[in-house]
């Protein structure tokens, strides 16, 4: 007998396995989705929409209203959970994974897997340097180190420092600094209602660049080495 | 010279639609066994599919740990209202093809027709909505005309085609990486926002596109009548395909337009 | 006896039987034009497998040529002369000097072998290694292992053959306009900002590598739906070959990892076109992320390269050995664990640049890779026990892949232990264990699987005193070439430098005389196995005794494969209970004799 797979009912031919489906595929009949359900359906992704827009909206409104800073993890867990179960209704039932061969979903579900470590791994070592050596949080320029050249022909400029430090001197530059200041009251900036939006450096520093490129820009964090620990 | 019979071309001779006459490939026991193989190939597909995207999502991810405050400023820039309303075209988009499906399985080929049509119709209103509402006068700052976001700026007065675009002052140049020219951010970190938010939307909707292309030559296929009970493999697979575009729309949009 | 040709009533579906008797798949239907117009439109799974054994070869001649020229180079180190108030003048630049440039200075000379050294690995790594085994004798041999006609979806097959090609073409116009010098990993920022900036080429290189990932994913695709769907009647999962089950692993690697490599080398072309920044920290990026997205599809990939070839070993050992192959599920199972795990690991290629707590989760998990890989080399060593050993060239390369592999595992372990990879990191040492397993693995397991199987694909039989020659060629030149690289790496030699100090020249002479023997012993099995094409004795059905589908069909096979659908009645490896198909019993004298109709295993 084979290794794994258990045996199968006897045949009248003396077979064991039925010729024309050896594996014992389910013939599993060709599901027909009523229109209603994918009625439902739609309806429930409507609803979710609307729904996750709506708390979003709500949190703004709260954090402005009652001038307080909602941590943003919750903002995150809310907008993916129903991000989640949004996917799972259009994976389920206009996907068909309910009625359909397991191994779809089990591939589906491998697939989602490999994501995760994917994710996982990265952030563990992007969310960790520097926790052994000090050295290594140094952030090397704000917005990065620059030295870019763009553009091509008579429009070709160099980038120098950050790429935002430079798009605002070289604004201030051409059009002064009251042209500057009237416009950029005129733009509004929904980011106003958080405490820290116009602090620079509100950004957390970011950790372990290479070594060699901290001889070109100054850092910030302090420069032990390791060999003095 | 094929030496498989993986074809079947046309109808039958006594002019029967090609669904009623179809004969699975050769190298298959039944239509059954062939229906199965190209569902868990298109499967493995759509995996491979959901693993090219998660670059894009680890992308976002890394970076939003790293510049938290870039990346809420820049959910503040991109409006919700397109957002929710792209999402819901594109919601809308995934319940006809998969009516569609149900039409071929029910031989309703005239309600199939309408449903390939109306799938197409939604993505093509998607890709619009994106181009000329937030594309366009983010990278630019040249507004649609009938833009209502444009009452809330300082118009320039200049317009261009015909003045179908009229140009708003300080708005454009949220651009990507080296690209990035507006002067007003307020932090260091934005133009990585944008890096993320064009690659991922962009290659999004070159998604959205493709799927145009292939929905379409569905519906050329169902004029055919080519899709019905006895065979419609390809509207399974190419709803499938569908699907995972929407899918990954519908966590794209929260966390680009939504978390902050 | 058990009959091997059975006829069941009805198990061809909807198709009845094949009464007609068609000819060998290779056999040619009419004049010239229309033979190349046949193969270039089949979608015959054999003819696919055929042509992508010769492209895939093709590609290996020219990454071979690549690493010639690196040996060329490196017979002697970069001396500058200093001749009275002449300073500066530059000998042993021997790679200038054979492209006809005499007078480069040393960093022009270095520059063309930064180049040669991409040229050798981009080509070895997508063109040749990853594509290798699985799109060329896979896809000749798992529909036959199969009892299938073919594959699931062949007109996908056809496509990726083109799309390889296709993939391959850019990369060889990136060579053709002056070469890339980013090194196969094509790192950030250097190939994002700083390699040949403005030139077309470097992108070239990188589409090229985006392109050949889709062929990767099309064929992985294709087998796994094959195996679910197309196995024979009776042919249950634990009645596989084992190079089905290396096969079926492979495959779930290729189509979970490429889509990776896919998204990140289009960032990388929109970072060198646009500038997005993601991985230059000029613009805030992170080069290290690059590192992250690379190694997730490249460090799987490693498994696509020598899965495959595990199969083949398990094959031949049991075949050539005439026994029943050691811890079947043993073998199976460590297969899908080899491609479990290698998605743990990919952290271990950034030890020296990543963070601390990072590198020892990845140090960790990476000795996890050596427990399913010994398990197998174990259960092979224990099918040679007491087996009736033939000495024939898939043999003899079958011996010679468990010496050569075994080094190249072994010496994975200080390249996984953090502290001595701080050492070895960037040295020759990585350069020699890379090649000890793809090399002395990979492409010893290929050519014992060419061996093994060029009777079945173009009915030949080789000159067997030929080829254990070159087999012997091969296996001198190979170790000479490698084995001495372990001393440079951990004497201090550092990869990818076209000079080195003088008292690193002994070695590296010898590594460079062993690349010369390794290119001879080459050309010694391309000319045996092309003559066998025109002289070869005409190849029995069943040359081996083997007892998988595959040997029950002609050599070569008809273009349907099988006369009668093939149905399983034994185990791939019962040859202690089975005569093998088309093999005269009184060569396989059964050591205890079944009833007839039992099904042994």
């Amino acid at each position: 007998m084979s290794y794994g797979h258990a045996p199968h009912a006897e045949r009248s031919d003396g077979l064991a396995f039925d010729p024309t489906d050896p594996h014992g595929a389910t013939h599993h009949e060709h599901v027909i989705i009523p229109k209603r359900t994918l009625m439902n359906v739609l309806l429930a992704l409507l609803f979710f929409t609307v729904l996750t827009v709506g708390l979003s909206r709500a949190e703004v409104w709260a954090a402005d209203y009652f001038k307080v800073e909602i941590p943003q993890w919750v903002n995150v867990a809310v907008a993916m959970s129903i991000a989640t179960i949004k996917g799972l209704l259009v994976l389920l039932f206009f996907m068909q994974l309910k009625y359909d061969n397991k191994l779809n979903a089990i591939i589906f579900a491998n697939c989602l897997f490999a994501v995760g470590l994917f994710l996982f791994f990265s952030m563990i070592d992007l969310g960790s340097r520097g926790v052994v050596y000090d050295w290594k949080k140094g952030e090397i320029a704000l917005g990065g180190t620059g030295g870019v050249t763009r553009g091509s022909g008579d429009s070709k400029e160099t980038v120098t420092g950050g790429v935002v430090k430079f798009a605002k001197e070289k604004y201030l530059a051409e059009w002064g600094p009251e042209k500057f200041e009237r416009i950029k009251a005129s733009v509004k900036h929904k980011h106003d209602h958080h405490a820290d939006a116009s602090t620079p450096n509100a950004s957390r520093s970011v950790k372990g660049y290479t070594g060699a490129l901290s001889t070109s820009a100054p850092a910030t964090g302090g420069h032990d080495k390791p060999g003095g620990h | 010279m094929t030496t498989l019979d993986i074809n079947n071309a046309g109808s039958g001779a006594d002019g029967r639609p090609y669904h009623e006459t179809y004969k699975p490939a050769s190298h298959f026991r039944s239509k059954d066994e062939e229906f199965d193989a190209v569902k868990i190939g298109m499967w493995l597909f759509l995996a491979t599919e959901v693993l090219l995207f998660a670059g894009l999502f680890v992308g976002y991810a890394i970076f939003r740990m790293m510049h938290p405050e870039a990346f809420r400023n820049g959910s503040h820039y991109l409006d919700w209202k397109w957002g929710c309303l792209n999402t819901i075209v594109l919601l809308f988009s995934s319940w006809t093809i998969a009516t569609a499906i149900g039409n071929a399985q029910r031989n309703e080929q005239k309600a199939l027709r309408r449903n390939l049509l109306l799938t197409i119709a939604c993505a093509l209103l998607f890709v619009g909505i994106k181009f000329t509402f937030e594309y366009t006068p983010k990278w630019s700052g040249w507004f649609f005309k009938f833009d209502p976001a444009l009452s809330h700026y300082e118009a320039s007065g200049q317009t261009a085609l015909g003045g179908m675009f009229e140009y708003v002052e300080g708005y454009g140049g949220k651009r990507p990486g080296s690209l990035f020219d507006y002067p007003f951010a307020d932090n260091p970190y934005e133009p990585m926002w944008w890096s993320i938010y064009y690659c991922a939307t962009g290659i999004h909707a070159t998604h959205v596109l493709i799927g145009v292309g292939l929905i379409f030559w569905l519906y050329l296929r169902a004029r055919k009548l080519h899709f019905g009970p006895g065979h419609y493999n390809a509207v399974e697979i190419v709803g499938l395909y569908w699907h995972i575009v929407d899918l990954i729309w519908i966590f794209l949009f929260p966390l680009l337009y939504l978390v902050h | 006896m058990t009959t091997l040709h059975g006829d069941i009533p009805g198990a061809h579906g909807s198709h009845g039987g094949h009464d007609h008797h068609d000819g060998g798949y290779l056999d040619r239907k009419g004049g010239m034009v229309s033979t190349i117009i046949d193969w270039a439109t089949t979608i015959d799974h054999k003819k696919i497998g055929v042509m992508y054994l010769v492209a895939v070869l093709t590609m290996f001649f020219i990454g071979g040529i690549a690493a010639m020229l690196i040996r060329y180079e490196l017979f002697q180190p970069v001396r500058i002369q200093t001749v009275g108030e002449m300073a500066g003048k530059a000998t042993g630049t021997d790679l200038a000097t054979l492209f006809g440039q005499k007078d480069m200075s040393v960093a022009q000379a270095d520059n063309i072998y930064n180049r040669v050294m991409t040229l050798h690995g981009a080509v070895m790594v997508f063109m040749f290694i990853v594509p290798g085994i699985p799109a060329s004798l896979g896809n000749f041999l798992l529909p036959l292992m199969l009892g299938a006609k073919d594959v699931a979806f062949p007109r996908l097959n056809l496509a990726s053959w083109y799309v390889y090609v296709f993939g391959s073409i850019f990369g060889i116009l990136a060579i053709v306009m002056g070469g890339v010098d980013t090194g196969w990993t094509f790192y950030t920022p250097y190939s994002s900002s700083h390699a040949d900036p403005g030139h077309w080429r470097v992108v070239f290189m990188i589409l090229a590598a985006f392109i050949l990932g889709f062929s990767s994913i099309f064929t992985g695709l294709n087998f796994i739906v094959t195996v679910h769907k197309l196995r024979a009647p009776g042919l249950g999962w634990f009645d596989l070959p084992l190079f089905v089950w290396a096969m079926y692993s492979t495959s779930i690697i290729q189509v979970l990892a490429t889509p990776v490599i896919g998204i990140t080398l289009l960032l990388l072309v929109f970072e060198r076109l646009f500038h997005v920044g993601i991985f230059d920290p000029a613009l805030g990026g992170d080069p290290v992320l690059f590192q992250h997205f690379f190694w997730f599809y490249s460090h799987p990939v490693v498994y696509v390269m020598i899965l495959p070839g595990m199969g083949i070993i398990s094959e031949c050992i049991a075949v050539h050995s005439r026994k029943q192959i050691f811890g079947y599920k043993a073998i199976a199972f460590s297969s899908l664990s080899i491609a479990a795990i290698s998605f743990l690991v990919w952290g271990h290629h950034l030890f020296t640049s990543e963070g601390e707590l990072a590198a020892t989760i990845f140090s960790a998990l990476t000795f996890l890779v050596a427990i399913p890989t010994a398990v197998k080399v174990f259960n092979w060593i224990g099918t040679l026990y007491k087996g009736s050993i033939q000495i024939n060239t898939p043999m003899l390369y079958t011996l010679f892949f468990l010496f050569t592999f075994s080094i190249g595992g072994l010496t994975g372990l200080p390249l996984g232990a953090l502290a001595t990879d701080l050492h070895l990191h960037d040295s020759y040492f990585v350069v020699a264990h890379f090649h000890y397993v793809m090399m002395g693995g990979t492409v010893i397991a290929f050519l014992a699987g060419i061996h093994h199987w060029w009777p079945k694909m173009f009915g030949r039989m080789y000159n067997e005193r030929w080829s254990m020659f070159a087999c012997v060629l091969v296996f001198i030149g190979f170790n000479l070439t490698f084995f001495t690289q372990f001393f440079l790496g951990t004497r201090g030699m550092p990869r990818r430098y076209a000079s080195y100090p003088d008292e690193f020249q002994t070695l590296h002479q010898i590594s460079s005389i062993g690349a010369a023997i390794l290119l001879i012993g080459f050309l010694v099995h391309l000319a045996v196995l092309v003559g066998s094409l025109f002289a070869g004795k005409k190849a029995p059905a069943n040359p081996w005794g083997g007892l998988t589908f595959e040997w029950e069909a002609d050599s070569p096979p008809t273009t349907h494969n099988f006369h009668h659908e093939p149905i399983a009645k034994h185990g791939p490896y019962a040859f202690d209970d089975v005569v093998p198909p088309h093999c005269d019993p009184k060569d396989y004298p059964l050591a205890d004799p079944l009833p007839p109709g039992t099904k042994a295993h």
